[in-house]
């Protein structure tokens, strides 16, 4: 077995981890809920907005529903848990159901834990790592919108804003056909999340019960 | 009449150490009522650990499809195993190095009981366990042993020439008896493959 080549993907799928707290920190940068969209007209408005609303983000709780559609299967993948984020870059996701994970990002290190195992990860341990972190933060920051790793299409009606996100990075392309985000206009929080894979399967997620700039400790974000 | 007796102990003689036509009880992998199974999997290569989902489906009596999630996202491989190798159905372009997708092919195939389709094992009971071993190429053959009396499997290993390049675990639920995790390790380089099935 080539080592290099091993790394070369362990390496690439843990980075897929972080991808996904991208699309979670836009979740947290925006908000939803949608039918019948029409055009942005003011999209640099929308920008504007949208980055000083996400700037007032400093914590966000909520619960999640995830919805796993793989095209083998008969019937989705459900399973729920928890969502942490706390400002500048940490994130907790801690699914309950149908069994125990914790996926936790803090800063620079991701931890993976279940009941097999306790992982650790440096984000900045490859470029690729390097240039998600600089997404991520993009995201928080609300520059996600300004990003040249997506071509990003705007839509409205009366409760969220529809945000269609087609990678054109070349590691993003080759995994997703484009990202969907749904924004609640009340308080600029995602509400949903649909990841479009090339390969025809897709991941859902949905939150709930939302609590931005509620007290959250740093130390649930170290994982013993 | 008079050749019974040598007949009977050819037989069990065979039985005891030798070529048998009966195969070992191969762990099924898959659920039995829908022929899926679903496992949280944990890879460990080097330095490196990841975790994610792994779907295993029979989808007939001689293939399985494998498909390999990302715990919070996207399929990194989806593939299907044959007695005769595999068929790359999806796979991520990271993963998509010919000798990534061997070493699957090879540790799920073992794992799975699909190397050893329709091929003569060599029975040896002659130490504690009993062993079943395969020859699937030219130098190298597969071990299942059994601790129990009713011959079920609890461990294998993969042998290149003399030396033991994979071993691998099987633990099984004892209110079931199906399996309910698995353990695979290489021996020449550090890579371990730990399975934890789930039931939902």
């Amino acid at each position: 077995m080539n080592k290099n080549n091993l790394e070369d993907f362990f390496k690439g799928k843990l980075s897929i981890g972080v991808l996904f707290f991208m699309y979670f920190n836009i979740a947290i940068t925006i908000a939803v809920s949608a039918q019948n969209y029409t055009p942005v007209k003011d999209v640099a408005g929308f920008k504007k907005l949208y980055a000083t609303k996400s700037t007032s983000i400093n914590t966000l709780r909520s619960d999640f529903i995830q919805e796993k559609s793989i095209s083998m299967l008969n019937n989705t993948l459900n399973s729920n848990g928890s969502f942490i984020f706390k400002k500048v870059n940490k994130l907790r996701m801690e699914y309950a159901k149908p069994y125990p994970y914790l996926f936790v990002l803090n800063e620079n290190q991701i931890s993976i834990k279940n009941d097999q195992k306790k992982s650790n990860v440096s984000v900045n341990s490859n470029k690729l790592f390097k240039m998600i972190s600089q997404i991520t933060i993009d995201c928080v920051t609300g520059n996600i919108l300004n990003s040249k790793d997506f071509d990003v299409k705007i839509s409205e009606n009366a409760q969220v804003y529809f945000l269609v996100l087609k990678p054109n990075q070349k590691m993003l392309k080759s995994l997703f056909n484009e990202i969907d985000l749904l924004v609640a206009k009340s308080d600029f929080t995602v509400e949903r999340i649909d990841l479009k894979e090339t390969s025809g399967d897709s991941t859902t997620l949905i939150f709930s019960n939302k609590k931005i700039n509620t007290q959250v400790s740093d130390e649930i974000f170290t994982v013993n | 009449m008079r050749f019974l007796p040598l007949i009977s102990c050819i037989l069990g003689f065979y039985l005891v150490s030798g070529k048998v036509a009966a195969q070992p009880a191969i762990p099924e992998i898959c659920n039995n009522n829908d022929s899926v199974g679903l496992y949280n999997i944990t890879m460990e290569f080097s330095k490196n650990t990841l975790s994610g989902l792994l779907i295993l489906k029979k989808t007939s009596d001689s293939t399985i499809r494998l498909v390999l999630n990302a715990e919070m996202g996207p399929k990194l491989l989806d593939m299907e195993l044959s007695p005769k190798g595999y068929k790359i159905i999806y796979a991520f372009n990271k993963l998509n190095k010919k000798k990534i997708l061997k070493t699957f092919y090879e540790d799920f195939g073992a794992l799975s009981g699909i190397l050893i389709r329709n091929k003569t094992c060599v029975v040896d009971s002659s130490k504690l366990s009993t062993d079943f071993t395969y020859d699937i190429a030219k130098h190298r053959k597969i071990t299942y042993s059994s601790e129990s009396t009713n011959l079920k499997i609890n461990s294998g290993k993969v042998e290149d020439g003399k030396s033991v390049s994979t071993i691998f675990y099987y633990f099984y639920d004892p209110s079931n008896s199906g399996i309910s995790s698995m353990k695979l390790e290489h021996q020449h380089f550090r890579m371990v493959i730990l399975l934890n099935k789930i039931n939902l």
